[in-house]
């Protein structure tokens, strides 16, 4: 698993490629620590390329939400049986803004 | 109706490994269990199901089994009989009931199992938990 941070406008993108579980989660939560420490008013979890999303990854997606609160809106991207499907099992989709392609993550309003 | 593939079904070796529960190694028999899914034939949408719920029963085993600071036995098991994978997941350890209210970070791995396989079942007893998960490889039964 890994992580690439990028800038978008006023939006930081975590690139996750991998899978994320038990042993990987903890490090997207340092990457999302390190990345709400600048307090951008947009951090966008793109998921395009995670070949596995465990439970344990989704609580690092829904950890990094509350973490975000007032101060950083967080935006998923997921799509597809190996991600967008255990987030939509877990009523993940309906607590979490959740968008098929990192265009759509960032063109939101 | 059911005669033709049988009997080479039963050919087909199915797999038993015992491990430390370490997430290394939860991780490690995903990726075993998913090549030998797909050796045998299963279709990879229901791969994908097979891996995630192994992985959550693997999960809970590293996780909850056994007390913190000690490690004790992972234990996998498949096989595929007349089109049903079975995949048992068992540890020696201590079954920790789900708290009533997990939190927002946590319990989402028994309703992914329930959700992801044709049939679950959770057997805790004195000598350990063990998981047993089903899925039918026509793929019909699930969606």
């Amino acid at each position: 698993m890994s992580v690439h941070v990028e800038q978008h406008g006023a939006a930081v993108v975590l690139r996750v490629t991998g899978e994320l579980d038990l042993l990987t989660a903890p490090r997207l939560e340092e990457s999302v620590d390190n990345a709400l420490r600048e307090q951008p008013q947009v951090l966008i979890l793109d998921l395009s390329e995670v070949g596995f999303l465990a439970s344990s990854g989704i609580a690092a997606l829904v950890d990094a939400h509350q973490r975000g609160g007032k101060e950083t809106e967080v935006r998923v991207v997921a799509r597809g049986n190996a991600t967008f499907r255990p987030l939509e099992l877990t009523g993940v989709t309906a607590k979490l803004a959740v968008h098929p392609t990192l265009d759509e993550a960032l063109s939101v309003e | 109706m059911r005669l033709p593939s049988r009997s080479l079904e039963s050919l087909e070796p199915a797999l038993h490994y015992r491990v430390p529960a370490l997430p290394a190694r939860a991780a490690t028999l995903r990726q075993l269990l998913c090549e030998w899914a797909g050796e045998v034939g299963v279709p990879p949408d229901t791969r994908q199901e097979i891996a995630l719920a192994a992985y959550e029963a693997m999960a809970n085993v590293v996780v909850h089994a056994y007390p913190p600071g000690t490690s004790g036995v992972l234990e996998l098991q498949a096989d595929l009989t007349d089109g049903v994978v079975t995949v048992v997941i068992r540890d020696e350890g201590q079954w920790q009931p789900p708290p009533d209210d997990p939190g927002p970070l946590h319990g989402r791995g028994l309703p992914l199992i329930r959700e992801l396989s044709l049939d679950s079942r959770v057997s805790p007893g004195p000598e350990g938990t063990t998981v047993r998960m089903t899925w039918s490889t026509t793929g019909s039964s699930t969606r």
